[in-house]
């Protein structure tokens, strides 16, 4: 039945969304307000999680949703989901910020640190589907192989690509694709349908 | 990238784990007309795997100010006449390809010129005829892409004269619809000499539906406003239009006249309590299509 639902709720918010976006394509402003009521503090989430700094992490919600308006144009359901794209590319730009950062030991000594500045708590801009979600993927997460979420956490929040999550591990790069494919792959099936809509 | 090697590449891929000469790979392939519905539908389904990474985090609101920064970076403020630079990069970029298929016809002409000098005259004559169809071109889009920047604006000003009546909620919230279909015909109608009415008449032949939306109207003791279609010599009364005390008004006209064929003009006059059938009063509100 959740999986149900969730298919259901996933499949009409992601025709809102189109039609939204499909709004900020022909300029509406009003429209890119409801997307930034939507996603914004998704969007705040994964950049706080990545940059570990409120006031960087509100920069790139800004730069996302200016990037939003410009390349609405651009965004192609047939590809992914209006969420997905929004927060990818929120994801990005903090990803270029942490890049950019002073040094690479500052990037290194930020690895493997848990974020304690970002926030577990549910929120009110939480919805009770939202929460369920949010607790299956914790418990998704949970069920993984220490050495598969750490290959995650490199590439996903750290930006590091896979030749250098090898040189950070040490291990071969042969391993550190196998890791990421596996905890990917065991992610995707680990959670309903609905939920790769 | 083969289909194959894309398989093997899109994961790592959507978590950002790839290098940047394979991530520059596939970028390539999936801008190619290679990346089928299945390869669409293989990199839709990465993203969101790895989309699902983000769930595990609750939303955290961002302070007022963030959206107000964006705001004033986009200089949302004056979003709806935005649509204006949409047009013109439009208009600039049809005048761009007018242009250049101009310049490609004249640069084949001149090719034709150079081997058959025989038929420069009648060359000349087709590059003459040919320009002259490419400047008439070029008006019809710019007189299209004007008028249509212009409907743009007088239609968001609809919507915004509608987001301001507060009564007749269930009015105003059907107007919004109809506004929003297609064939739905507006009617900016604007202010005799002298008067600070504003209104727009929203009409859809198709539905045989019609809103009149204004502001200004201020009520009159024992008078009345009234509205008329103008179709040729013929003016017809289509109904009182009701205002509040504030002189705000949201009517649904559902007179065959308006609805069953567009009209060339409609017109509000200040009438007598009651209104009639012929105009007698003076006119407050005029417009076309």
């Amino acid at each position: 039945v959740l999986s149900v639902f969730f298919a259901v709720f996933a499949e009409r918010g992601g025709g809102e969304d189109r039609e939204l976006l499909g709004r900020v394509a022909r300029s509406d402003g009003a429209a890119l307000r409801q997307l930034y009521d939507r996603y914004g503090g998704r969007v705040m989430a994964v950049a706080m999680r990545i940059l570990s700094s409120r006031s960087e992490a509100e920069e790139v919600v800004q730069e996302a949703f200016v990037d939003v308006w410009y390349r609405a144009t651009q965004f192609d359901p047939a590809r992914g989901s209006a969420e997905t794209w929004i927060v990818a590319i929120a994801r990005n730009r903090a990803i270029d910020r942490l890049r950019s950062r002073a040094s690479q030991s500052r990037i290194k000594a930020e690895v493997g640190r848990a974020v304690e500045d970002g926030p577990r708590a549910a929120t009110p801009l939480e919805s009770a589907a939202e929460k369920e979600t949010r607790h299956r993927v914790e418990k998704a997460l949970a069920e993984l192989p220490e050495e598969q979420r750490r290959v995650v956490e490199l590439a996903f929040w750290r930006g590091l690509s896979q030749t250098e999550i090898a040189a950070e591990t040490g291990d071969p790069l042969g391993t550190v694709k196998g890791r990421a494919r596996a905890a990917l792959e065991k992610l995707a099936r680990l959670l309903p349908e609905g939920e790769n809509a | 990238v083969t289909p194959e090697r894309f398989k093997d590449l899109v994961q790592l891929y959507a978590l950002g784990a790839l290098d940047a000469a394979e991530r520059a790979e596939v970028e390539t392939f999936l801008a190619s007309p290679a990346c089928d519905a299945a390869c669409q539908r293989a990199l839709a389904e990465a993203m969101a795997t790895a989309h699902l990474l983000t769930r595990e985090l609750p939303p955290v609101p961002p302070s007022a100010e963030v959206w107000q920064k964006i705001e004033a970076r986009l200089d949302l403020a004056k979003t709806r006449d935005q649509a204006v630079p949409i047009e013109a990069r439009r208009r600039s970029r049809l005048a761009t390809a007018v242009a250049v298929a101009g310049w490609v016809a004249a640069a084949a002409l001149l090719l034709l010129w150079l081997r058959e000098r025989s038929q420069v005259g009648q060359l000349a004559t087709r590059t003459l005829a040919a320009e002259k169809r490419v400047r008439t071109f070029e008006g019809q889009i710019q007189d299209v892409e004007g008028r249509t920047v212009t409907a743009h604006r007088e239609r968001d000003a609809c919507l915004r004269r509608l987001e301001t009546l507060e009564t007749g909620i269930e009015h105003r919230d059907a107007a919004i619809a109809l506004l929003e279909l297609p064939g739905t015909q507006l009617f900016a109608l604007k202010p005799e000499p002298g008067e600070k009415t504003q209104a727009n008449a929203i009409v859809h032949t198709g539905l045989k539906r019609a809103y009149i939306a204004a502001t200004g109207l201020t009520p009159q003791a024992g008078k009345d406003y009234e509205l008329w279609v103008v179709r040729g010599k013929q003016v017809l009364a289509a109904g009182l239009v009701k205002s509040d005390a504030q002189g705000r008004a949201l009517v649904r006209v559902d007179y065959e006249p308006l609805t069953g064929e567009l009209p060339e003009k409609l017109i509000v006059t200040l009438e007598p309590a009651g209104g009639g059938p012929v105009a007698r009063g003076p006119a407050v509100l005029s417009g076309t299509l």
